[in-house]
């Protein structure tokens, strides 16, 4: 992907991170919600639609976060998800699902500045998962 | 995967997963409800739920180069 999605701002003691763009695909499985990245290597889980979208943009910050202060970059963790975890979940009948979020996350001022975070992650579900949550309530 | 009979949909019991992670040579730290996981050069942190779903389940075997069964039959990687 380039790392267009991924984008950093720094001042004199902090480094913000930030994502755009990332696009994400969210289905039911049995009680729970998985949601798997395309242009980043990473999953979630979750007990709801929302806590799943939660969970998901936590923890990929978190790593991001994690991987800066283990290795010093995030080569190893922003790797495309293989193409056949794409297509099995849309194979399910995948559908766009978009949703806006911010997750700011501050790093100690000696890490380079080549960060990343989000300004927002496009989800993507089941048409079925997403009428079922709606049908909750 | 042959799925255990009393378990349908293939979720399981977080700290299975755990086990069977740190049996298969997976740094599990826990920091509250996060988990931090490393093996090698990859590492990742989680916010797991009480229990894993199956696709889940998958995600973690193939990220961490894992048999997806042994999550299931962890007394394979005891012996």
């Amino acid at each position: 992907m380039g790392n267009k999605n991924l984008a950093t701002k720094a001042d004199e003691q902090k480094h913000v991170l930030a994502v755009e763009g990332l696009r994400v695909l969210i289905t039911r499985d049995g009680d729970y919600w998985f949601a798997q990245g395309l242009e980043i290597d990473y999953a979630a889980a979750g007990a709801s639609l929302e806590d799943v979208k939660d969970k998901f943009a936590e923890g990929l910050c978190l790593s991001l976060v994690e991987n800066l202060r283990l290795y010093g970059d995030v080569k190893q963790f922003v790797k495309i998800a293989p193409e056949e975890e794409w297509n099995k979940l849309l194979r399910g009948g995948a559908s766009q699902f978009d949703l806006s979020v911010k997750r700011i996350v501050e790093l100690p001022s000696q890490l380079p500045e080549t960060g990343l975070p989000f300004d927002s992650i496009h989800f993507y579900q089941p048409k079925t998962a997403a009428s079922r949550e709606a049908a909750r309530g | 995967v042959k799925l255990p009979e009393d378990d349908e949909d293939g979720a399981l019991p977080r700290d299975q997963v755990l086990q069977v992670l740190e049996l298969s040579q997976v740094t599990v730290v826990r920091l509250d409800d996060r988990f931090v996981l490393m093996k090698d050069r990859v590492s990742e942190m989680q916010i797991f739920p009480d229990k894993i779903p199956r696709q889940m389940v998958r995600y973690l075997a193939r990220k961490f180069g894992i048999n997806p069964l042994h999550f299931y039959y962890p007394r394979q990687l005891m012996h």
